[in-house]
């Protein structure tokens, strides 16, 4: 007997019990599926975390800052600090430096400056960056749709992003759906406007800088005991809005601001010198030269390592998503082991019920077993038979057991978007089958068919066809 | 000599619930001959039909037949054994009985080896041979007795076998279908040479088929009659 005849003959005694069989494999049809679900959720989170990080171009970015930061586990971050009298400057010239490296495609300074910013009557406390007008071609610059990025590095033009727009409560109508003012957009006096209409509409910049003269008289004021007002006065900047960024993730990034100049511009706009608590550390012992850091653009993922160590040398600190992407997938694989053992469980169930299907299969047909070996079948071919029975269950339920999990993530997928929607989000995908799940459910299926199959086949094997033959 | 028996035992379980089936059993059978063994229930005509059929193995002596000593041999030589040396046909028909006649003779063929193209032609052939042409399709539920033994013989007959064994053929037949079934058996035996071994407790109707009969009791032969001389 061949595997043609084994299979033949596996697939008519199946298909003698039907009902049985089929409430097996529907078994194992849940099994899978709960299992396709679980899995695809924590591939679909993986994948859409990779996806944001190549998006915002995070694998080929390092930051590099003038001062070096213990980032390997310590409890006290601080304590790894390095200072000293010798800390390197990160001026105009060290970027050059590091953009001379091979394999660094551009090195984007980072230049910060908290201003009020009012349009039309409206104010927001935001922080305005600046950009070179290199990084036109990087995301989310590269996304825009609505103005257009700046002419020249002294366009007195602002982009915006959709979030400081909602702080300034303006909601934006879309084309493609009409969008309306709920309750509580009316509580915090939101107003819908069409996007391009705020283009090129002027915007006023307002900062705060040191007065010195103010100090001193502050300081005189503090010996005669008389009142002096405080040493800072606000300063006055007139821009227009040169464009509106589209959605964007929230992975862009601790560097991340609401409103964009050219970095020439923001460089003249009065200040305080420091913005964040990064900046003081950054410059500290410094004369206030220099950036507090420069974003580095790697033109591959594989040059990632190289090009932090070169800056390395150069005296500089480096950090780069590349150096926690090993302690990623370490949680993303726990992450996904979790979610498959949910689904194992369904399947260990059906794994069960595969095993009393086959021994039942064997009381029927003790007899059929008993003539098998009268008319010269082997043991290892009524074991074959049995087997072949439970991988055929395995084989059709992991197929529809498949099929049965790309329903139901695309239902939930559905379900949640649908809710994400109503909260005013953008749809995402949620769940991700990649070929590899779907094969390996298959072979995961059929194997735990085998297992359940293998004790039953033995015993069916071992009939005494004897024994059989006499029964009734 | 297609069976020689020397001493053969058989026991089954052990302690208390020792039962001595066959005791010193001697005897032989020529090529082509049509012997059968009688005696009244428990005298271990089946035991002794079971182990020439290799469906089990004695406990002492040895049983050579077509030339493998069964008591000495593995599971592989006898599953060769049963499947090209023997062929079974019990009182109870023991047909599958969701297939149809010509379903469990092709199935039975599924084990002996046959190609697959092959099997259908010789099925039907073997139907033919035993005057069932016209019922192939039925299943055994639509079959009468004879029918069904007649399916059961053309089944047993599929791979050509040199023995062909019977346990009680007629014991489930009224006696004119027995008187049918038993030509059958005959002609087979008569026409091509198979050596016929039949297990009954009905004594004429051994007398009216074979060249010997072997009277068991109690596990032992009792006597032996010679009835007619081979042709």
């Amino acid at each position: 007997m061949n595997i043609t005849d084994t299979i033949q003959l596996s697939y008519e005694n199946l298909k003698r019990t039907k009902v049985r069989s089929v409430l097996t494999a529907l078994g194992v049809i849940i099994g899978i599926g709960a299992l396709v679900s679980m899995v695809s959720f924590g591939v679909g989170m993986q994948k859409n975390i990779t996806d944001m990080f190549k998006k915002n171009d995070l694998f080929t970015s390092i930051i590099v800052t003038p001062v070096k930061i213990d980032m390997s586990g310590s409890t006290n971050p601080l304590a790894g600090l390095v200072q000293g009298p010798n800390l390197p400057v990160l001026h105009d010239a060290a970027v050059d430096s590091i953009a001379g490296i091979t394999g660094v495609k551009d090195v984007i300074p980072e230049v910060t400056v908290p201003a009020v910013i009012k349009i039309g009557g409206r104010t927001v406390k935001t922080q305005i960056k600046g950009v070179p007008l290199t990084a036109a071609g990087y995301h989310p610059y590269k996304d825009i749709s609505t103005g257009s990025f700046f002419a020249s590095d002294t366009s007195m033009t602002l982009i915006l992003s959709r979030a400081l727009c909602n702080k300034l409560r303006y909601k934006f109508t879309r084309t493609d759906k009409p969008a309306s003012l709920s309750a509580a957009d009316s509580l915090r006096s939101m107003v819908l406007v069409n996007p391009d209409t705020l283009i090129n509409k002027p915007v006023e910049i307002i900062t705060s800088v040191i007065d010195i003269t103010r100090i001193r008289q502050s300081t005189a004021a503090v010996f005669s005991g008389q009142y002096a007002a405080p040493p800072i006065t606000q300063k006055y900047t007139r821009a227009r809005i040169g464009a509106i960024l589209p959605e964007s993730s929230r992975f862009s990034g601790r560097y991340s601001a609401d409103a964009y100049m050219p970095i020439s511009v923001v460089k003249k706009i009065p200040s305080l010198g420091f913005t964040n608590v990064w900046d003081i550390i950054g410059r500290s012992g410094q004369d206030g030269a220099g950036y507090g850091s420069v974003t580095v653009k790697v033109d591959d993922i594989r040059h990632v390592e190289s090009v932090a160590a070169r800056i390395d040398s150069m005296g500089f600190g480096t950090m780069s998503i590349i150096n926690q992407i090993d302690e990623m997938k370490r949680g993303f694989i726990v992450f996904d082991t979790i979610l498959g053992a949910i689904g194992a469980v369904a399947l260990l169930v059906a794994a069960l019920g595969i095993i009393n299907t086959m021994l039942m299969s064997i009381l029927e047909r003790t007899k059929e077993i008993g003539i098998i070996k009268a008319v010269g079948g082997s043991e290892h071919e009524v074991k074959g038979i049995f087997i072949v029975e439970a991988c055929t269950i395995g084989f059709i339920g992991g197929i529809l057991g498949v099929a049965l999990g790309w329903v139901v993530t695309k239902i939930a997928g559905m379900i949640m978007n649908m809710y994400i929607a109503h909260e005013g989000g953008s749809a995402v995908d949620m769940f991700h089958i990649p070929w590899w799940l779907i094969t390996g459910s298959l072979a995961f299926s059929i194997l735990v068919s085998l297992v359940s199959g293998l004790y039953p086949a033995s015993r069916a094997a071992r009939v005494n066809p004897v024994e059989a033959l006499r029964r009734e | 000599m297609v069976v020689t028996a020397d001493n053969v035992g058989k026991v089954y379980g052990k302690g208390p619930a020792r039962v001595q089936a066959l005791r010193d059993v001697s005897f032989n059978i020529k090529n082509g001959e049509f012997i059968s063994f009688v005696g009244p229930s428990g005298s271990g005509k089946s035991t002794l039909l079971n182990l020439i059929g290799g469906m089990d193995i004695s406990t002492s002596g040895s049983l050579l037949v077509a030339g493998t000593d069964l008591a000495k041999a593995s599971k592989q030589d006898l599953v060769r054994h049963r499947r090209s040396t023997v062929g079974m046909v019990f009182q109870s028909f023991n047909l599958v009985s969701d297939l149809t006649a010509v379903g469990n003779i092709t199935f039975a063929l599924t084990f002996g080896g046959l190609k697959r193209n092959l099997r259908k032609k010789r099925a039907r052939d073997l139907i033919t041979m035993v005057g069932l042409e016209q019922r192939s399709a039925h299943t055994p539920a639509e079959l009468s007795g004879g029918e069904a033994q007649r399916v059961a013989i053309a089944r047993a007959m599929c791979n050509n076998p040199r023995i062909l064994l019977a346990d009680e053929p007629t014991g489930n037949l009224d006696s004119k279908t027995s008187r049918a079934v038993m030509d059958l058996i005959s002609s087979l035996n008569s026409t091509k040479g198979v050596t016929v071994i039949m297990v009954t407790h009905d004594i004429p109707l051994a007398k009216s088929v074979s060249h010997r009969i072997i009277h068991l009791l109690d596990g032992c032969i009792e006597k032996e009659t010679r009835v007619s001389e081979l042709p």
